[in-house]
């Protein structure tokens, strides 16, 4: 039925835009302290409310034998200074309606402060003591060390984090890459405060970490209170260099048997591209029409074509070093050859064939008006700032952005993909009924089926059967 | 704090649409921000799940727009887009470079006078929507714990099936409820649209008349339950087992409505009792005894009666009757003694800094100014929440927490991981 009474104009036609306008990402404020720590300022004073982040660049990556120990000792920074206990640092920033965290990831190890910026020199002063004298008590030891074997333990009943864990070791090997940054079970029990006092000193040192400041700021009276609070702060170098990549490997095919899964969690991919790579914007935009948004053709085949799944996805996780490409969904558990077929396909599909103008130019289209989305709120300009320093990117490499993504041609994708996307020899992994899987995945190779603990279970006849 | 001021234009079209616009210039985008006053609330018995799927139909095809097309002319523009919904509301959104204003309000506006959906898109959607339910809840860990919960705390109101929905009821769903649904439902006079950004605010108004003038309502009288359960008298309890490697701890309350004078008071204790490591419970729970590995908890905003939540997982080698029983030792000393100038102090301040921090996006803003007017009828309430929230005192707290939280009011459910079978160990 119609609910409309008359149109003054042609509804079957959509609207012509105005005309578009530009957007530039904004200039910041950078300034060296004479310790050699850099301090960056965003000002954007719309809201009473700053963020100031210190940041040490390297992190999970240097985890070397003890996978987990950056996430740690991240995280017990916070946990006690030598003035100031776990509580009272809680307390102090709280009470104000502030909230403080700190966390590691691949390449960088950071702890910040969220509040309101009426507070912003009592909490600047709670952060540098955290960053400068931090204790790591033995008792907060024990207690992360008892929340992190918990969460460990959750991560293997959570389909999605079984799949992932299982994929990165496939790929990588004994990379670091490989290994879970949370660590192991064997890992996080056996860790000391030596380890973590030592990871601690070589990466905060003032020529490794830079002040990140976004919201309602000043620049100067940053700089006046940076200088006042760490400008006296000498240590050594940090540690710095690069781990070598395992070869690409020949394809595997690897399952984590759930028995009462009701879906599966499929993952397909290999190794990617590094973050600073020349090729990092081709391969944005090439995966973005692959799977990196709604529109893409994995999300439109798989969810809306066939209705195997909520959501296709994938994502080319650029890291210091080649980090992973990934493409996966959550399918129903009956579809997981035809899907994981599909997604081989698609990736052929794209080193095969052109894309249509049309197709290139929606994708096109779409990035690069989403853009200002990504720099709304200071917290995602941060992002982007933390993104240009950590993988020495220009200072403007968010204004050519636009301009290189428009620049680009369907041979430009096809290129991309022909040495990006290897669906031969792509991995392929599944969690979910091990022994439905099995059957289902041989034509893609022999197939090894683990348990949630990791282990390789060697006699595949045990496993449950469906009734 | 000073107040924040959202400065805004409120005005209802003829046909009964409400428009809510807010300038903001900062950057060249536009939200574009539509919320229904219908949610899984208004399903009958038996169609649970009906209003969540009808929101994907709603990207299926209208008038003018072809099945899934609605994506694409959206992406294509630069703009992101999104839907949901809850037991109350269903908001449709979408972020536009601002030259693209118009398109966006072409779509809505067609969508909300017409859908053009078939049995195939619809068998589609089904698909995909039992994939979501598996996805986010079946196959997760702990995953339906609020399904349970909501199930054994309501005998009546209809917030005791999930928006999510049964398996069996999404799979019965019919072409023509969806087109009934859109009738009763997707009506100007239901709904209430905002756009915050870079708009001209007189050009966005004629814009607005332009597209959505003429769309006409329905004559058929909106169903809108309104069901209050009676007063809980006796404890209800019962044990749940799932895939999951620690055991849990579940617990619900009865409590008023959104607008009732009770329920800033309750937001304020649930601030108090778990938010933040230097909280009530996250302190004795997991800092101190070390028996839990996280606590939660939550005051449901609802139209009708709503629940209190606690949700606390155990540390290895701990009971949820372990949990229960230092909850209802907390809860005791908070009806005894209140809580303290200095917690009421901290948990203002961290409300405060986190309303602030909700409402930077543009459209988060806009979610807001609807979800004010939508559930309080009152879109000016973004000014004034803060010093609504600053008026709570301890004396509230405690009457609240001497009215609500008590034993007898209360549902507890003990999540328990599956007993070993011999088929699981391999």
């Amino acid at each position: 039925m119609k609910k409309r009474v008359n149109d003054s104009f042609d509804r079957r036609i959509p609207p012509t835009p105005g005309t578009p306008k530009d957007v530039t990402f904004p200039d910041y404020f950078e300034h060296r302290l004479s310790n050699g720590l850099k301090v960056i300022v965003h000002a954007q004073r719309a809201l009473p409310i700053v963020s100031m982040n210190l940041v040490a660049r390297g992190g999970t990556v240097y985890d070397g034998e003890t996978p987990g120990l950056a996430a740690m000792t991240a995280e017990l920074m916070i946990k006690g200074t030598a003035d100031r206990s776990s509580s009272e640092i809680a307390e102090e920033i709280e009470s104000l309606g502030g909230s403080i965290a700190s966390g590691a990831n691949w390449d960088s190890c950071s702890v910040g402060i969220t509040i309101l910026s009426k507070h912003s020199q009592r909490a600047f002063d709670v952060l540098s003591d955290v960053m400068r004298a931090s204790v790591f008590p033995e008792e907060e030891i024990e207690r992360v060390r008892e929340q992190r074997l918990a969460d460990i333990l959750q991560d293997k009943s959570s389909p999605g984090a079984l799949a992932w864990r299982r994929f990165c070791s496939a790929v990588f090997g004994r990379h670091p890459y490989g290994q879970p940054p949370d660590g192991t079970e064997q890992t996080v029990a056996a860790l000391t405060r030596t380890q973590v006092r030592d990871f601690h000193a070589s990466r905060f040192v003032p020529e490794n970490v830079f002040l990140l400041v976004v919201g309602d700021a000043d620049p100067a009276d940053i700089v006046t209170m940076a200088e006042r609070v760490l400008g006296d702060w000498q240590t050594s170098k940090a540690v710095d260099g690069f781990i070598p990549m395992p070869e690409t490997a020949a394809r595997r095919v690897q399952v984590v048997d759930r028995p009462n899964a009701v879906q599966t969690s499929v993952l397909v991919g290999h190794i990617g591209l590094s973050r600073n790579s020349d090729d990092y914007i081709p391969v944005f935009l090439m995966n973005t029409l692959f799977g990196g948004y709604f529109g893409s053709r994995l999300n439109l085949n798989l969810r809306e074509t066939r209705g195997y799944t909520y959501g296709a996805h994938s994502r080319f996780d650029a890291r210091r070093q080649p980090g992973p490409f990934a493409a996966g969904a959550e399918v129903r558990s009956e579809t997981t050859d035809h899907a994981i077929e599909e997604v081989l396909a698609e990736m052929h599909r794209m080193r095969e064939d052109l894309v249509s103008a049309e197709e290139l130019d929606k994708v096109k289209r779409y990035v690069t008006g989403s853009f200002p989305l990504l720099i709304e709120t200071p917290a995602q300009v941060a992002q982007r700032i933390i993104s240009i320093e950590l993988y020495g990117l220009e200072k403007t490499y968010y204004n050519h952005f636009n301009s290189t993504v428009l620049s680009l041609t369907s041979d430009d994708i096809r290129g991309a993909a022909q040495r990006y996307l290897h669906p031969d020899s792509a991995t392929i992994i599944a969690a979910g009924r091990g022994s439905m899987l099995r059957d289902r995945l041989e034509r893609f190779g022999t197939v090894e089926v683990f348990d949630s603990d990791g282990r390789l279970i060697p006699n595949v006849s045990f496993l449950t059967q469906d009734t | 704090m000073d107040d924040i001021n959202i400065s805004f234009r409120e005005f209802n079209l003829s046909n009964g649409l409400h428009v809510i616009l807010h300038q903001d210039g900062t950057l060249p985008v536009t939200a574009i921000n539509l919320w229904y006053h219908v949610g899984s609330k208004n399903e009958h018995e038996g169609e649970s799940g009906f209003a969540h799927l009808f929101e994907h139909m709603m990207f299926q095809g209208s008038e003018n727009v072809a099945a899934n097309m609605h994506f694409h002319h959206v992406q294509s523009a630069g703009g992101t887009l999104n839907a949901s919904t809850s037991f109350d509301r269903t908001n449709y959104y979408e972020t536009l470079p601002s030259h693209q204003l118009e398109l966006g309000l072409w779509l809505e506006s067609d969508r909300m006078s017409s859908l053009a959906v078939t049995e195939q898109t619809l068998e589609t959607q089904r698909n995909v929507v039992i994939e979501e339910r598996r996805s986010r809840y079946d196959n997760q860990p702990y995953g339906t714990m609020l399904i349970e919960l909501f199930a054994k705390a309501y005998k009546l109101q209809p917030y005791r099936w999930p928006t999510i929905g049964s398996i069996t009821d999404i799979r019965s769903a019919t072409l023509n409820r969806v087109q009934a649904f859109h009738r009763m439902y997707y009506r100007p006079e239901n709904a209430s649209l905002c756009l915050a950004g870079d708009i001209d605010l007189d050009r966005a108004s004629d814009l607005v008349e332009r597209y959505f003038g003429d769309i006409r309502n329905d004559e058929s009288e909106i169903y809108r339950p309104f069901v209050h359960e009676p007063p809980q008298t006796t404890q209800v309890r019962d044990y749940v087992y799932d895939s999951i490697p620690l055991p849990g701890l579940l617990v619900g309350m009865h409590i008023p409505d959104v607008n009732s004078k009770d329920f800033l008071p309750l937001e304020v204790l649930s601030q108090i009792l778990t938010s933040g490591d230097s909280s009530r419970l996250y302190k004795s729970f997991v800092y101190e005894a070390r028996i839990a590995q996280s606590v939660l908890s939550y005051a449901y905003d609802l139209e009708l009666p709503g629940l209190f939540l606690f949700r606390i997982i155990a540390q290895q080698g701990k009971t949820p009757d372990m949990l229960e029983a230092m909850l209802w030792k907390e809860l005791d000393a908070v009806r005894r003694n209140g809580v303290t100038e200095k917690e009421l102090d901290k948990a203002r301040n961290r409300l405060e800094a986190g309303f602030v921090h909700g409402i930077t996006s543009l459209q988060s803003r806009a979610d807001m100014l609807n979800s004010f007017h939508t559930l309080s009828r009152e879109a000016a309430r973004i000014n004034t929440h803060l010093s609504r929230l600053r008026a709570v005192t301890r004396e509230d707290i405690q009457r609240v927490a001497a009215m609500y939280l008590t034993e007898h009011n209360a549902t507890c459910l003990h999540y328990l991981p599956y007993p070993k079978q011999s088929s699981e160990n391999l």
